[in-house]
């Protein structure tokens, strides 16, 4: 049976190697062909903004050629960090905590970054 | 059960190594299986054997290491992770012309594939972040 797999990621773009850390996690869960969907959370939403400062190519435009096309966003996090969703890429689906809930319980595992 | 542990919190600002360390030990004494930790971000600073605890302070790295070699758990610390943090083994010392090498035994360095690999075989994957 295929395992289901979420990535959270919660660090946001400004702690530096940290955060290439935590997308590089992501990506090569994405080369094992795990095919994570992947959640961004708390202040890691801004590492959807396309506005942030990080030398181009950003790592996230190539998450589809890693096969992660589930995208999520908390959307509770979204409104407390000012972000508009319009304002993402690449764009995720906004969630709600019940939401998030589920996602996680219906995930065999979930990979904290 | 077949359990993986990553732990991501440095040793000088975090209980995550020392959590995880408690954990392990006691996964082990109730018979669980457990084959690899994986140290990542800041943790990989576990693995710097360099690093001299204050005589009287606990020596957590060196508890890992007995730990391992007590029960025969692999202890890998991320190889990007490490170099960025000036960890290196013996062949990366070598390859990058450096003069010393300082990677604490028994621990390896290994990429993050291995660090997914191991989260997708286990049957809970336990992280330990601060």
């Amino acid at each position: 049976m295929n395992r289901r797999y979420l990535v959270l990621v919660e660090r946001p773009p400004a702690v530096g190697t940290l955060a290439r850390e935590a997308l590089d996690l992501l990506l090569v869960a994405g080369a094992f062909d795990l095919a994570p969907a992947v959640l961004f959370l708390g202040r890691g939403v801004h590492q959807l903004a396309a506005s942030h400062d990080s030398a181009p190519p950003r790592p996230l435009e190539a998450l589809a050629t890693y096969g992660i096309t589930r995208i999520y966003v908390d959307a509770q996090s979204l409104r407390r960090e000012g972000l508009a969703l319009d304002a993402l890429a690449p764009r995720p689906i906004a969630v709600d905590g019940a939401a998030i809930a589920r996602l996680i319980a219906e995930s065999d595992v979930v990979l904290t970054t | 059960m077949n359990i993986a542990i990553a732990v991501y919190g440095a040793p000088t600002s975090s209980r995550a190594p020392t959590s995880a360390l408690r954990f392990a030990q006691a996964a082990v004494a109730r018979g669980h299986t457990l084959a690899r930790v994986f140290f990542y971000y800041d943790a990989v600073a576990i693995a710097n054997a360099l690093v001299v605890a204050p005589q009287g302070e606990p020596d957590i790295a060196a508890e890992w290491s007995a730990f391992s070699q007590a029960h025969g758990v692999e202890l890998v610390a991320c190889i990007a992770a490490s170099l960025r943090r000036g960890i290196v083994d013996a062949a990366e010392a070598a390859r990058y012309e450096l003069r010393a090498h300082n990677l604490r035994e028994p621990f390896q360095l290994l990429g993050l594939g291995q660090f997914v690999e191991m989260a997708a075989s286990a049957d809970r994957l336990i992280t330990f972040l601060e």
